[in-house]
């Protein structure tokens, strides 16, 4: 007999008791005609009754505990009522608010800062007098490169070529003196050439320059040679000023010193080719354009130098510099 | 059935109990089930981790929503609705994510069980449940035929043959009409058998 799923349900109703007296009289009937449905009874007898016979399992002994514990962590346990803390709470909203109003105030002041940083106008710088000296030009740069910070060692040798070597040393070695420097090489006889080591502080070397600062017109030419790590080949700044030899000093890092000195030597090349016009900075209008007129040197002879305190030499010490005083061709 | 009866009865007055925030009555009604929820449960899935876990979660929710149960139905069928259906959406979220009971895994069957399964099945001779409950292999084998079945009908073959409940009762548990119990626990008992044919072949 082919399988009915009709009689698949009145089969299992059967085994399962779930027949009326009537249905349970006509299966009975069927089976006593029918083996097939018989057996198929009895197959799913069995399997029914093995299912049944699977070994009972039981839930593990701490199961109400489990179900506490769980009960204790669920928000909506009823043995943990959620109760507002009324004590605690209008303190802890205070504290809360007085914390993040203190934090709002700081971050609005930090945001103040840098926004004034960048959109504050700088101050524009004084306009120099016509009439006024190098001197002091000299003692804004040198004001301006006062050392506030560390910054890196500076390693130069400055050659000054005279026409008169015996004045210009002398010069020199006054200035030296005057500021308690030392390490003075003697020039050679034969050469007219002197070497004067100096190792000082930047203080030291501010106020060497200032004291050099009449030796410049009489000069017949000043170069820096600026030191760099750049295979081993000094920046050459011809015509160099005082106050470029101290701006470039002064920069806090190597990068822009030899970057200024780059500048400075093509700038000095230029006012080199074209005596007496002004260069202009591109991105600058013409009305604040950046006058360079380097000096040419000219000697005229021995000023009388003003004592001047020592500067301190000792550990802090980061300028190395070596003044070459030689004479020109012209003066052999 | 009058044991039935007083049983009925006294879930009654420990849900009340219960309700009032009696923590005694709730750790009866507890101690009443559990035992019944997880073996029903273990039998559903097949892993007595999870089936704890799952035991634990009814009583859970069963504790939590204890105010909203009105008593339409027995609290027992009630606590079974919740079983059955946190393990039943346990058992669509495992087969989705493709877990399986390594135990309803293994492939290599006892000769003497399939030999017994064998002459169950052939002879159509009831099998003394002890033997089968003695049977370790037997009963795997059993398992493993339970987990060849789909969620709904094995819901329903545990209900009726491992928990005994009538029809009126599967059917109040699964939320579903009388023909269509009817008709699902057909099909899985013929699949079952047929399953169980297969072992033994």
């Amino acid at each position: 007999m082919k399988e009915n799923p009709n009689t698949d349900e009145l089969l299992n109703g059967f085994i399962d008791g779930q027949l009326t007296e009537r249905q349970r009289t006509e299966l009975q009937r069927l089976f006593s005609h029918d083996p097939e449905i018989a057996h198929r009874l009895k197959k799913l007898r069995s399997c029914k009754a093995i299912v049944a016979s699977l070994p009972h399992a039981d839930a593990p002994s701490d199961m109400v505990e489990r179900v506490k514990a769980a009960l204790k962590k669920s928000p909506l346990s009823p043995a943990q009522p959620v109760e507002p803390d009324f004590q605690a709470a209008p303190g802890h909203l205070f504290f809360r608010k007085v914390v993040s109003a203190a934090a709002m105030i700081a971050l609005v002041a930090v945001l103040a800062g840098v926004v004034y940083t960048i959109l504050a106008p700088g101050k524009p710088a004084a306009p120099l007098p016509p009439g006024e000296g190098r001197t002091i030009i000299a003692k804004r740069v040198l004001e301006k490169a006062a050392p506030a910070l560390t910054l890196p060692q500076f390693n130069a040798t400055l050659q000054l070529k005279t026409d008169n070597f015996i004045a210009a040393s002398a010069v020199v070695s006054a200035a030296l003196e005057a500021n308690g420097l030392v390490g003075k090489t003697p020039g050679t006889s034969r050469g007219k050439k002197g070497l004067y080591n100096v190792a000082c502080t930047r203080q030291g070397f501010n106020s060497l320059l200032l004291d050099l600062e009449d030796l410049w017109p009489r000069l017949q030419s000043a170069t820096l040679f600026v030191q760099t790590d750049r295979f081993g080949r000094p920046i050459a700044v011809d015509a160099v000023t005082i106050e470029q030899v101290a701006e470039i000093a002064a920069q806090n890092s190597l990068e822009k010193r030899i970057k200024l000195a780059e500048d400075f030597a093509v700038l000095n090349s230029i006012d080199r080719f074209l005596p007496g016009k002004e260069v202009f900075a591109a991105s600058e209008p013409p009305d604040q354009a950046l006058t360079i007129k380097p000096p040419k040197p000219r000697l005229v002879g021995p000023e009388e130098t003003v004592e001047k305190p020592a500067g301190p030499v000792g550990p802090q010490q980061d300028i190395y510099l070596t003044i070459v005083v030689e004479t020109s061709p012209l003066d052999n | 059935m009058r044991s039935q009866t007083n049983i009925t009865i006294d879930d009654a007055a420990l849900v009340e109990q219960c309700k009032s925030g009696d923590s005694d009555a709730m750790e009866r009604l507890i101690l009443r089930y559990q035992n019944r929820v997880y073996n029903a449960i273990l039998k559903i899935c097949a892993n007595p981790h999870d089936a704890a876990e799952l035991t634990q979660d009814t009583f859970v929710k069963v504790i939590e929503n204890i105010d909203k149960f009105r008593g339409r139905s027995s609290f027992y069928t009630w606590v079974f609705r919740i079983a059955v259906n946190l393990t039943l959406n346990y058992c669509r979220r495992n087969a989705r994510l493709g877990i399986r009971s390594l135990d309803a895994e293994k492939n290599h069957h006892d000769w003497q069980a399939t030999t017994l399964l064998k002459q169950f099945l052939t002879n159509g001779r009831s099998p003394d449940p002890a033997l089968v409950a003695q049977n370790k292999e037997l009963c795997r084998l059993a398992v493993k035929a339970l987990m060849k079945l789909d969620d709904d009908q094995r819901a329903v073959v545990v209900l009726r043959d491992i928990e005994s409940m009538n029809y009126a009762q599967i059917a109040d548990v699964l939320d579903i009409e009388l023909g269509t119990l009817k008709s699902r626990l057909s099909r899985a008992r013929c699949k079952l058998r047929d399953v169980l044919e297969t072992m033994v072949k």
